[in-house]
């Protein structure tokens, strides 16, 4: 909570999450060693019903102690299974998105509950399908072993495929034995678990299933790239789009909004008290906050953060309270000056201020100074913070102290409206990708080049497009000066130094320093963007 | 809203109407007074809350009172023996071990600067690490808080007019200047200040927080003026006094005389104010056993701090208060006649709508019933009655609990727990006479030794007339004649009388009982036992077979338990029995739970996993948390999918997936734009929630961020 305050308990059994294996196997024997390791509280319960007949000893009382340690009711029967969410799942094979994929397609809404792991199961329901999903099917999957030779670690399965529909089985089936291992888990920990009757001994994290996750160098997924799909153009109908939302969800969204309308009234109570609010959950919470600064805080000072903004400053932000609302000429270096000022100035005119910070968890306020910043301001009495986080981690940028000082208190806000705003900025894995920022600005600066420059990077461009591979090392230096001489670019390796600084302003070639001390030169701009724009200079 | 989105600020100011240049001179109203104020419940929370913290501060003035006058009698004792270390350059340094509930500190050290510059000396200074990066930035504070010092303008001759003076820029806050200003200002005008008054003490509140360099080189310039300027050193140590030694180097701790203050540990000081405050009959507002489980949970296995468990107490108080006027009836006993006269009749229906009134009710016959429903006169009479019924049950409820607490205090394996919370939190929860942990504690007292029991009836005692001194003098109700009261009149302060009598009675007869057990068989096996083993067995099974006859001590106290699980069967019944009981008792923990303990992974992965939880909608029932369907969310079914895969990610199989989900039919859905935008945008916002992250490693690969 505290402290990043994931309250989700494990719980018993989860009946939403069956495993079955299709093959019983042997547990691996490290797990099992780890387990009879660790001091589980059900051990320690078992060996207090045993002791309480004896007479007590030190060891007697330590037990004891150790029982009475328990949270009593910070965990409760509605809190999310931890083993939902964070529970390993060791080996992941190309197929288990095939798979989800199949099942719901295949079976829409089955009846009986069933998970994706039931891949035996699965494959003789596939008569009931359609015929033209598995003829469907049948194609992609062709169309993918054909394109994939190398990949994967489960080389005796792979080697033999066949596009066949019984291929389908062993496929699946290799793919339940390597998820083998990591079924163990769910029945091993569920009998411990039958016997203790103890909740919270239920979740156990299991340190060796992280290192065979991690452990595996290569990459084992497809290798596909979207360069396949021949209409990838994102950038022109990305904004035009409206986000997809279906008539029936708009509607219940609605509902969800009204309902946290009424809570505005608390809202203002609670913050009244000196709490600040922080609200979480999924869906984009500015038009939330929004409505309650329209509906509530007309009449009082606001201010507003946009903490996705990528280039906000905590600097920013003083400067607005200090300088644009309390008229003052410059801010204090001092972060307790700061403070001061702005307690003392509020207290004296009588003024409530309020923030209302987007994603205190963004990007430019991760920094521990931000937030002390921040927490230190909204602790003042008359400031009144409403602060919204989306990050998963985002609770881990408060330690004990902050949170004290921003008292916060917790409101699940789940909208599921689209976060339009807050992923319109470059730094947003959607544009990146698309690239046309980085392709327009690459352009602009190579306009203002003179043409020796030009010469000089499209060398390093070619050069670079030329030597496509794994890890590129670049162009060394010496390469490009003896290029650039034959095209009579430049005379002197000083003067392509000079050239070359005006490309390292501008962050277009980066040097990079190899192991036999040689400078080498690197574009870091991807080769597809960098083929895109030789072809529109070339045109 | 377009208002506050730019692509070049990321900070909106909005003013409304706020007018920097004048004050306000009519003292408008804050926007929570302004919409809160004409509320019931708001003002008795108000009234409430801030008695509360009157008590609060009481306490905390006692209870560090003990710590604070040791330091500061220590450092008197250094400031006279300053003169003997100056030639050694040894600074007298106090070292106070705080523990690791920070938070709670902010308080203990702001109440030792009010005693240090009451008795010792009036400089003292504070630096927090976060104002204190480097050592310049270090001793600039120190000076410049030294030497700028409000406090001491005032006291300072009035004629020098320092007023007029401004004051020192930080950046020529040096140790020279402090030096000058301390030899102008203290040394050269001795008229008003005694010689003993001059030191300067400079509290460093988070030791460990330092830069262990910068704290290094303070200490030695300080070192070096020891002669001249008599400063006293005090470190707020969180966690042992190695941290100190680890930190300095011999030549820097050679030139500290240390001594080292242990303050109270933590668990302590949150017994002390939950038994004092929250604990008591007088308390405003009373937590049920689930609430009271829920706080201390979060003290004992979160954050340890006494001040976090106090604002979570507040804001537990703040939703039971929040939007019910019928909560105004809290708080002072005597004021409750008026609060009820002042109760509308829609603030009655609420209450006769509270689950404990029926049971209440099924006992009434018929007439009462009517009249109970109909006339709100005659309702308030008895709700009157009955509110007075709960007090005294509440004031009886507790004095049996601190009993009990005193009873099985010393008792062996600490079934019930040592602390009158724990036991609280057991009473609270169900009929503790019930359980086995009680019959357990009354047998193991039982066997108590005379002294001992003596010893703890005795503090019972105590506590007894502890509680009877408490209670406001004079009879605390009119003597009534209504047929309800009987039946209920044991409890209150009767009750208590009753038990103190009992007590006093219980002590004379243990004390003069004896402990011999009268012989009753003649002892006429005296014959040789020696080779004899069959014989002994005998002798030993024969013994068993005999009754075994009580002392008169035994007798005694076994009517002493006895009388003890009458009293507690009859004043610990579980608050939740009471009439009325939710009009005092705040029951609603899970209400607050959520709020106190946010829990937002949870509900992003509830949500994602299954949004018809939240959205309520017909179209996504999945049979499964794992399974899909093509009318969830757009995110959710990326996310969906995103697990299915392992550390990285492919985009183009995850978009061949998504969109043969959203488009089974279609031949090649992942051509559609449509599809390739709704795609996209999951993406961006599944990275935008920390799910995955761009990688390098290969191309349109992603990398997945969770297990």
């Amino acid at each position: 909570m505290h402290l990043g305050n994931n309250h989700d308990s494990a719980s018993d059994d989860s009946p939403a999450t069956p495993r079955r294996t299709v093959r019983v196997r042997n547990k691996p024997k490290k797990y099992q060693d780890f387990f009879e390791k660790t001091p589980t509280k059900s051990r320690i319960s078992t060996r207090y019903g045993n002791v309480t007949s004896d007479d007590s000893t030190d060891d007697d009382e330590l037990n004891i102690e150790t029982l009475t340690l328990k949270p009593k009711a910070l965990f409760g029967s509605d809190d999310v299974e931890g083993q939902d969410m964070f529970k390993f799942k060791s080996r992941h094979t190309k197929l288990d998105l095939q798979n989800k994929v199949k099942e719901a397609i295949g079976s829409p809404i089955p009846s009986t509950p069933k998970t994706p792991k039931r891949n035996k199961h699965l494959v003789t329901k596939d008569e009931a399908t359609p015929k033209q999903v598995v003829n469907l099917l049948k194609k992609r999957i062709i169309k993918k072993l054909e394109s994939d030779s190398e990949e994967s670690d489960f080389s005796a399965s792979s080697s033999d495929f066949v596009p066949d529909k019984s291929e389908n089985e062993s496929s699946s089936d290799s793919n339940s034995e390597t998820e083998a291992v990591e079924k163990e888990i769910g029945p091993m920990v569920r009998n411990k678990c039958h016997k203790s009757k103890q909740k919270d001994s239920e979740y156990i994290v299991t340190p060796d299933n992280y290192f065979m996750m991690n452990s595996s160098k290569k990459i084992t997924t497809s290798d596909h790239t979207l360069a396949r799909l021949k209409n990838m153009n994102l950038n022109e109908n990305l904004k035009e789009m409206d986000a997809h939302i279906s008539k029936e969800h708009q509607n219940r969204i609605t509902d969800l909004l009204h309902g946290y309308n009424e809570l505005f009234d608390k809202w203002l109570y609670v913050l009244g008290e000196n709490f600040n609010i922080i609200l979480y959950g999924i869906g984009s919470k500015r038009e939330v906050l929004h409505r309650f600064q329209i509906e509530k805080l007309k009449s009082v000072p606001c201010i507003i953060i946009n903490g996705f903004f990528p280039s906000l400053m905590i600097k920013n932000v003083l400067e607005a309270i200090v300088v644009d609302l309390l008229g003052n000429s410059h801010v204090p270096s001092n972060l307790s000056d700061v403070v001061n000022l702005i307690d003392s100035q509020l207290k004296e005119r009588l003024t409530d201020l309020f923030l209302i910070i987007h994603n205190i968890d963004g990007t430019m306020l991760r920094n521990s100074k931000a937030q002390s910043t921040l927490a230190s301001i909204s602790e003042l009495k008359n400031v009144h913070t409403i602060a919204t986080i989306d990050h998963i981690n985002a609770p881990l940028l408060w330690d004990h102290s902050k949170l004290s000082k921003y008292k916060f208190s917790w409101w699940d806000i789940t909208t599921f409206l689209p976060y339009t705003e807050e992923t319109s900025f470059e730094n947003s894995l959607m544009t990146q990708r698309s690239g046309a920022l980085q392709l327009s600005s690459l352009k602009s600066v190579y306009q203002s080049l003179t043409t020796n420059a030009r010469g000089i990077f499209n060398i390093i461009i070619q050069y670079q497009l030329e030597n496509q591979k794994q890890n590129y090392q670049g162009l060394p230096f010496k390469d490009l000066y003896s290029k650039s001489r034959e095209q009579f670019l430049v005379s002197s390796e000083l003067a392509l130094r000079a050239q070359l600084t005006e490309f390292l302003d501008h962050k277009l070639v980066k040097f990079k320093r190899t192991l036999d001390g040689s400078e080498n030169l690197v574009i870091p701009i991807e080769s597809v963007l960098l083929q895109q724009f030789l072809e529109q200079q070339s045109t | 809203m377009e208002s506050t989105t730019s692509v070049s600020k990321g900070v909106f100011l909005f003013p409304n109407g706020y007018n920097n240049g004048k004050k306000s001179k009519k003292k408008s109203l804050s926007i929570f007074e302004s919409t809160f104020s004409n509320e019931l419940w708001y003002t008795s929370f108000k009234r409430n809350w801030d008695a509360v913290e009157d008590q609060l501060k009481i306490l905390h003035e006692m209870t560090h009172s003990v710590l604070l006058n040791d330091i500061v009698s220590y450092l008197k004792i250094a400031q006279q023996g300053s003169e003997l270390n100056s030639c050694d350059k040894i600074i007298p340094c106090i070292t106070l071990l705080t523990g690791v509930n920070q938070p709670d500190h902010v308080d203990q050290f702001k109440s030792l600067i009010g005693l240090i510059r009451e008795d010792v000396s009036p400089h003292v200074v504070m630096v927090n690490s976060q104002d204190a990066p480097t050592l310049k930035h270090l001793v600039e504070n120190t000076v410049w808080q030294l030497v700028n010092d409000d406090n001491l303008v005032d006291d300072l001759e009035e004629s020098f007019d320092e007023s007029h003076k401004p004051k020192l820029k930080k950046s020529r806050c040096t140790m020279k200047t402090l030096q000058s200003w301390y030899n102008d200002n203290l040394v050269k005008s001795p008229k008003k200040w005694k010689k003993s008054q001059h030191s300067l003490v400079v509290i460093i509140p988070d030791f460990e927080s330092f830069n262990s360099n910068v704290l290094q080189d303070f200490v030695m310039i300080i070192s070096s003026y020891i002669s001249t300027l008599p400063v006293v050193l005090i470190f707020g140590v969180a966690t042992s006094v190695s941290a100190l030694h680890k930190s300095f180097p011999y030549q820097v701790s050679s030139k500290l005389l240390i001594k080292v203050f242990h303050s109270q540990p933590s668990h302590v000081y949150m017994n002390q104010v939950l038994e004092n405050i929250f604990l008591t009959h007088s308390s405003p507002f009373h937590l049920s056993g689930k609430a009271f489980e829920l706080l201390t949970d979060v003290f004992l296995f979160y954050d340890f701090s006494v001040t976090g468990i106090i604002q979570s107490i507040k804001y537990c108080m703040m939703d039971f208060f929040y939007a019910d006027n019928i909560k105004s009836l809290c708080g002072d006993r005597e004021e409750l006649n008026a609060k009820i006269s002042k109760l509308t009749s829609d603030d009655l229906e609420n209450i006769r709508r509270l689950l404990s009134f029926r049971p209440f009710l099924e006992v009434q016959d018929c007439q009462t019933k009517i009249g109970l429903f109909e006339d709100d006169n005659f309702f308030k009479e008895i709700l009157q009655e009955e509110l007075h019924n709960l007090h005294d049950y509440l004031f009886s409820f507790y004095l049996s609990l601190r009993l009990l607490a005193v009873f099985v205090k010393d008792l062996p394996k600490n079934v019930m727990g040592k602390s009158v919370r724990e036991i609280y939190a057991k009473c609270a929860a169900e009929h503790i006479v019930k359980t086995e942990a009680f019959k357990e504690s009354m047998q193991l007292i039982n066997f108590q030794s005379k002294v001992q029991l003596l010893e703890t009836i005795q503090s019972a005692i105590e506590v007894v007339n502890n509680a009877l001194q408490n209670t406001s003098p004079g009879p605390l109700r009119s003597p009534t004649k209504n047929m309800l009261n009987k039946s209920i009149n044991s409890l209150g302060e009767e009750f208590v009388k009753n038990i103190k009598i009992h007590f006093a009675i219980f002590r004379r007869q243990i004390g003069n009982a004896s402990t011999e057990v009268t012989v009753q068989e003649e002892d006429d096996d005296d014959f040789d036992l020696r080779g004899s083993r069959y014989k002994l067995k005998e002798k030993l099974l024969k013994a068993t077979r005999v009754d075994r006859v009580q002392s008169e001590f035994m007798m005694i106290r076994s009517r002493f338990v006895n009388y003890l699980e009458e009293i507690f069967e009859k004043s610990l019944l579980p608050p939740h029995t009471q009439t009325f009981h939710e009009i005092l008792f705040f029951t609603e923990v899970s209400n607050v739970k959520k709020q106190i303990i946010g829990a937002p992974r949870g509900a992003l992965h509830v949500a994602l996993s299954n949004p018809q939880c939240y959205l309520q909608c017909k179209c996504c029932t999945l049979p499964a948390l794992e399974s899909v369907s093509d009318t969830i969310p757009d995110v959710s079914l990326a996310y969906k999918l995103h697990r299915e895969c392992g550390k990285h990610i492919n985009l183009y199989d995850w978009l061949q997936a998504f969109a043969a989900i959203l488009c089974p039919d279609s031949e090649d859905p992942a051509h559609d734009t449509n599809i390739q935008v709704r795609f996209t945008r999951a993406v961006a916002e599944l990275q935008f929630l920390g799910f995955i992250k761009t990688s390098k490693r290969k191309t349109d690969h992603v990398m997945r961020l969770t297990w």
